[in-house]
């Protein structure tokens, strides 16, 4: 082999044994992203909701000062037009709110749907919340996108999976209405889903292991660790190399330079 | 060859075998602890245990749901105190909190100020999603009180692959200290 193709593949193998770490390592971080969020979550400071990307925004029709505002972090309540906001409480985390309704024809009902985690409402102008039951689990893929209420106080939710509609008699019952009760609008679209999670979430599942089971994990986790130890090592091992050989270098150098004189 | 052809044959199949079969909303029990056992974590060792029942006002019902921001549907609270020289030690309360289709059993385990002593599972009714019984999700409870958030991304972390469960444990432990701090400590005198 030519110097030429040695220097050429030492740096194809640093090229490449960095793409091995990044792999390894988005595989370790998408297989306890828990542990990330540790180090990623904003301090409670930083949750100024107007600050935040705004994805729903609603005035209480029957108290015009009134206002609920949906954001990705959270749920916020104003009672003064906007001047203050405090955080809406559920018994979820208020998170990727995409839409905020109210009933017209009910004072102090609303709607909130959170993308990945449900439908809520409450009768208190948003105090108290409660779910309500869809014909899907929201955690299992199909996600929630955009919620409207007739003027019979009827749902239309829009999904992944297609468009709902609520009756306006069942939606206005005290409690919330049975998962049966709402029905399809037109074709049922296939959603993504954990039992069918579509091409991305495929590869997502390849990268992070769990397309093999729950033992994939582990597995993945373990490989992960070992490339890493690998390319370090490597990497490690590339350096003390270069490391003896400039020394070397040096040595014969300084040796040759003693013999001269002589 | 053979070898090379085994490996990849193995492959194939783990990739189209159905590795979520499992993922059915079939009931799948599983008790950890037995009520005296979750006392025994939850409460001091050697301190006589004893139950009362709460039972709050309309009031103090609706302060709790407030906040709360949702619905208690229960109107009773049994609580297991236990004393130390007459005075309490602790208390344990057993929530039952919806988890991504059935309930999981938990106690709440609180220092006699409200702050959180012990969080443990006691029933766990899925097949997925019970690593929420692990030290490491459970432990981020321990002595926070009603004044905290007790909210997954707020001062709590979930835990992969159990999300649900996460926010469920979550809910319940927020429950049981606002429970406390509306009930408990407001009573001057607590008696079985």
């Amino acid at each position: 082999m030519t110097p030429t193709l040695l220097r050429l593949h030492r740096w194809l193998g640093l090229a490449t044994g960095l793409l091995v770490l990044v792999a390894a390592l988005t595989a370790l971080g998408l297989n306890h992203r828990d542990l990330l969020h540790r180090f990623t979550s904003p301090p409670a400071a930083a949750r100024d909701p107007l600050r935040q990307t705004i994805r729903a925004l609603a005035v209480d029709p029957t108290r015009a000062r009134s206002l609920l505002l949906g954001t990705d972090d959270g749920l916020y309540r104003s009672t003064d037009a906007g001047l203050h906001w405090e955080e809406a409480i559920l018994a979820v985390p208020a998170e990727h709110v995409v839409a905020i309704a109210f009933d017209p024809a009910v004072p102090g009902r609303v709607y909130t749907a959170l993308e990945a985690i449900g439908l809520y409402r409450s009768d208190d102008h948003g105090e108290i919340w409660e779910e309500v039951p869809l014909p899907f689990q929201p955690a299992e893929g199909t996600h929630l996108r955009a919620l409207a209420v007739a003027g019979d106080g009827g749902l239309v939710l829009s999904t992944t999976a297609g468009l709902l509609r609520l009756p306006g008699a069942i939606a206005r019952a005290t409690n919330p209405a049975d998962p049966a009760s709402w029905l399809a609008v037109g074709p049922r679209q296939a959603a993504a889903t954990e039992e069918h999670p579509g091409l991305e979430g495929w590869l997502y599942a390849l990268h992070d292991g769990r397309v093999w089971g729950t033992w994939g994990v582990p597995v993945t986790d373990a490989v992960s660790l070992a490339l890493v130890a690998l390319v370090l090592s490597g990497y490690a091992l590339v350096g003390v190399r270069a490391f003896r050989v400039r020394r070397a270098a040096r040595r014969s150098v300084r040796l040759r330079e003693e013999v001269a004189p002589a | 060859m053979r070898r090379t052809v085994a490996i990849a044959a193995l492959l194939a199949f783990s990739i189209s075998s159905p590795a979520r079969a499992d993922d059915a909303p079939s009931v799948y029990e599983r008790v950890y602890l037995t009520l005296p056992q979750a006392l025994r974590i939850a409460l001091p060792a050697g301190d006589p245990v004893e139950p009362f029942t709460l039972l709050p006002s309309a009031e103090e019902h609706h302060a709790i749901e407030r906040r709360l921001g949702r619905r208690v549907p229960e109107d009773r609270f049994t609580v297991h105190v236990s004393r130390h020289d007459g005075r309490p030690s602790g208390y344990a309360l057993v929530m039952d909190e919806q988890g991504k289709y059935y309930p999981i059993t938990f106690i709440v385990g609180l220092k006699p100020d409200g702050h959180v002593r012990e969080v443990a599972v006691m029933v766990y009714r899925e097949r997925r999603g019970d690593a929420v019984q692990r030290r490491r999700f459970l432990d981020q409870f321990l002595d926070k009180s009603a004044d905290d958030p007790l909210m997954v991304n707020r001062d709590l972390v979930h835990l992969t692959g159990a999300t649900v469960s996460s926010w469920s444990i979550a809910a319940g432990v927020k429950k049981a200290t606002v429970l406390f701090d509306a009930l408990i400590r407001s009573r001057e005198e607590v008696r079985p």
